[in-house]
């Protein structure tokens, strides 16, 4: 029972999918002008033609180390900078505007500024870095902010060390909290990081792809190289919250967190 | 352990009024006395956990404490064997799993303790207190939730394991206090 129900929603998702590629394909024969809309098939074509080359994997292994590099050091950084201004109030306060700064400033504007003080080479670190450290420091603080002050009150009276406490308490607080912090943070570091580097060109990157595709007007290689990015993303999102997940003990929470 | 003049207020609510009481070292208190007469207040400010308005408690300096909460206060993702495992590095896991087993079924040592019922938490909690290093263990109503067998059951393993330590229990039930052989204190009024 459980079996075919599985297999009705797969087909469910296939005929759902097939259909929305059946109508961009027909929109794109019906518009008949391959600068303006080319269809599925052009983009599977366009792909095969790039995967053949070297160009097209130093590309995607440029950006891929660069974003990251950028969302990992925000992730351990925005989780240290939290736990300790969970801790201290003073330190809270303290980078309380430059968080406030961070999350306001519209990053085209980071963009530009990292691009005149730093040119465009390490450009997709700093901004996926930039987008990230705030959502993983916030997340960071709401989710030590709720854990149990009863269990708390527990370590304390039982002396229990502090990598103990991280163990079993703060851990199961925390990662419902950090896991949805992510699941957003994942998917704009690479939006951002691309747009970056379409931006600011840096050579070998796919940012400087998608802007080669525009200058060309090549719509197939920029579909693409879209195809590519919404791809490397996924992989890389679904990766990150499995390996977090796994480190999450309490399933219930996990549950109630999906 | 010396209380002198202890008195708490909560909103202008009278709790504990210049309480005087005095505990010896390895011998077992039974605290008694009716609702809202400040036995789980008094409890913690010898755990540290609140503070009197006025008065002081001595001879705790050098005095490792372990506690059963009026609620379970368990890490409830973690098995009863990691809640205890979490208190002590000094028993192994095979000695606490064997130590658990006096009070728990077998199967029920490695389930996360959310899967257990309120009795099995009650005793897990018990136990975590009594296999933690101590030298005085607080419990403020350790027998709610528990059936009458299992009550004995658990007052024998208290016994067994309190041996030379101080031990501070709140209950409703004066028998408890006679079946751990405690000297009754009672909190309403006169103490």
């Amino acid at each position: 029972m459980g079996e075919v129900m599985i297999r009705n929603r797969w087909i469910r998702k296939f005929v759902i999918i097939a259909f929305w590629l059946a109508i961009w394909q027909l929109i794109s024969m019906f518009i008949d002008n391959s600068i303006v809309l080319v269809g599925p098939l052009d983009v599977i074509r366009a792909l095969f033609r790039e995967s053949i080359t070297i160009e097209f994997w130093s590309s995607i292994l440029y950006s891929f180390g660069k974003i990251s590099l950028g969302f990992l050091t925000a992730f351990l950084l925005g989780i240290l900078l939290g736990s300790f201004a969970y801790r201290f109030q003073w330190l809270k306060e303290l980078l309380e505007p430059i968080i406030m700064i961070i999350k306001s400033i519209p990053v085209a504007s980071f963009v530009i500024l990292a691009l005149i003080w730093m040119g465009s080479k390490n450009l997709s670190i700093i901004i996926s870095f930039l987008v990230v450290f705030p959502i993983i420091y916030i997340n960071t603080i709401a989710g030590l902010d709720s854990t149990d002050h009863k269990l708390l009150e527990m370590a304390q009276v039982f002396r229990i060390p502090i990598w103990k406490r991280i163990k079993y308490i703060y851990r199961v607080s925390l990662l419902p909290y950090l896991i949805s912090g992510c699941k957003v943070a994942l998917g704009m570091s690479w939006k951002s990081g691309i747009a970056a580097e379409v931006i600011g060109v840096p050579d070998k990157s796919i940012g400087e792809r998608l802007y080669m595709s525009k200058i060309y007007l090549s719509t197939d290689e920029l579909f693409a190289w879209t195809v590519v990015i919404i791809l490397i993303s996924a992989l890389f999102e679904k990766l990150f919250l499995t390996l977090l997940r796994k480190l999450q003990k309490d399933r219930e929470v996990q549950a109630h967190e999906n | 352990m010396k209380i002198e003049n202890l008195t708490k207020k909560y909103n202008d609510q009278l709790v504990l009024d210049h309480i005087n009481m005095e505990f010896e070292d390895g011998k077992k208190y039974g605290l008694m006395g009716p609702s809202g007469s400040g036995k789980t207040t008094l409890l913690h400010i010898i755990l540290g956990l609140e503070k009197a308005d006025d008065g002081t408690v001595s001879g705790l300096e050098q005095k490792k404490a372990a506690a059963v909460f009026q609620e379970d206060r368990l890490c409830e993702a973690f098995s009863a064997l990691e809640n205890v495992a979490m208190v002590t590095n000094e028993l192994s896991k095979e000695q606490i799993r064997e130590e658990l087993s006096q009070l728990l079924p077998m199967d029920s040592i490695d389930k996360p303790v959310k899967n257990l019922s309120g009795g099995m938490k009650r005793r897990v909690a018990v136990c975590r207190s009594l296999l933690a290093p101590s030298d005085m263990i607080i419990m403020d109503e350790p027998f709610t939730g528990l059936d009458e067998n299992t009550k004995k059951a658990v007052i024998q393993y208290i016994v067994k394991k309190t041996k030379g330590k101080m031990l501070i229990i709140s209950t409703h039930n004066e028998e408890d206090i006679a079946a751990l052989g405690g000297e009754l204190i009672k909190l309403d009024g006169y103490c």
